[in-house]
């Protein structure tokens, strides 16, 4: 899985395990930009995209490493995670960064043009990230919070109120 | 139901054999996870038991919950096409 993405660079670790978690592949940490990865639609018989993968480049040592590139929103709100906030109690749902980082690269691939379908949601809008209280805050710890927001309805019922939002603001 | 909770991992073998009618034939094999109701952020697998003969590298698709599709293709009209190796599913 990816472990991490720099701007355009995509790192993840080179990662077969036998049946007692021994690693039986190189093991080695792996960088490659976006460009080097592929997305991959077998077979799309219902038109959605479902089944999906983006293919990292493949290790020297022979191992290909997947990525899951079809999640629908009853998927992600499985995922969602709880914080609660020890002051007010109160509690807010957050996507994991691993989620996170397989929709990031997704939408890279989507905005390229390299991939036939987008991710099932949107990611924060540019200002939203840029906003100044969010300025030291990662900009992942915003984007768990925005992706747990939109998932946490997975009657799709937040993403309707988002595009009447923006359709308002236009 | 065993669930894998979040960074775990599954391991396993596949293999197949086929006869490549023709090339580009494709040949899939469903493999259902021992995992349920986690859903796997990517997956990995090699070659390490039989490498690809008269097949494509093989590739995964369809990640879910309950397993995953690996995939190959022949690259040639023959009755000796097969490939095997180990995957892992990353949680």
């Amino acid at each position: 899985m990816l472990h991490a993405i720099d701007h355009e660079m995509l790192h993840w670790q080179c990662l077969i395990l036998d049946r007692k978690g021994r690693v039986k592949s190189c093991g080695q940490w792996k960088t490659a930009h976006i460009d080097e990865a592929e997305y991959q639609l077998l077979h799309d018989e219902d038109g959605t995209g479902r089944g999906a993968v983006i293919a990292l480049p493949r290790c020297e040592c022979g191992a290909h490493c997947f990525l899951k590139a079809d999640y629908d929103l009853e998927e992600l709100y499985d995922e969602l995670q709880e914080v609660t906030d020890e002051e007010t109690g109160a509690t807010v749902a957050v996507l994991p960064y691993r989620y996170i980082r397989n929709l990031q690269a997704h939408w890279m691939l989507y905005e390229r043009g390299k991939a036939d379908y987008a991710p099932v949601l949107p990611m924060p809008p540019i200002a939203l990230l840029e906003r100044p209280e969010f300025a030291s805050v990662k900009p992942a710890t915003v984007m768990a919070l925005w992706f747990g927001y939109l998932a946490a309805r997975p009657d799709g019922t937040a993403l309707k109120e988002l595009e009447e939002a923006s359709s308002e603001r236009l | 139901v065993l669930s894998q909770p979040s960074g775990g991992t599954e391991t396993g073998k596949y293999y197949i054999l086929q006869d490549g009618y023709t090339t580009a034939a494709q040949t899939s094999m469903y493999v259902p996870s021992i995992s349920r109701t986690s859903v796997p952020v990517g997956a990995s697998i090699d070659t390490a038991d039989v490498a690809a003969t008269n097949v494509s590298a093989p590739s995964f698709t369809a990640i879910t919950a309950n397993g995953f599709l690996v995939n190959t293709a022949s690259t040639a009209a023959t009755t000796n096409a097969r490939v095997a190796g180990n995957y892992t599913l990353s949680y």
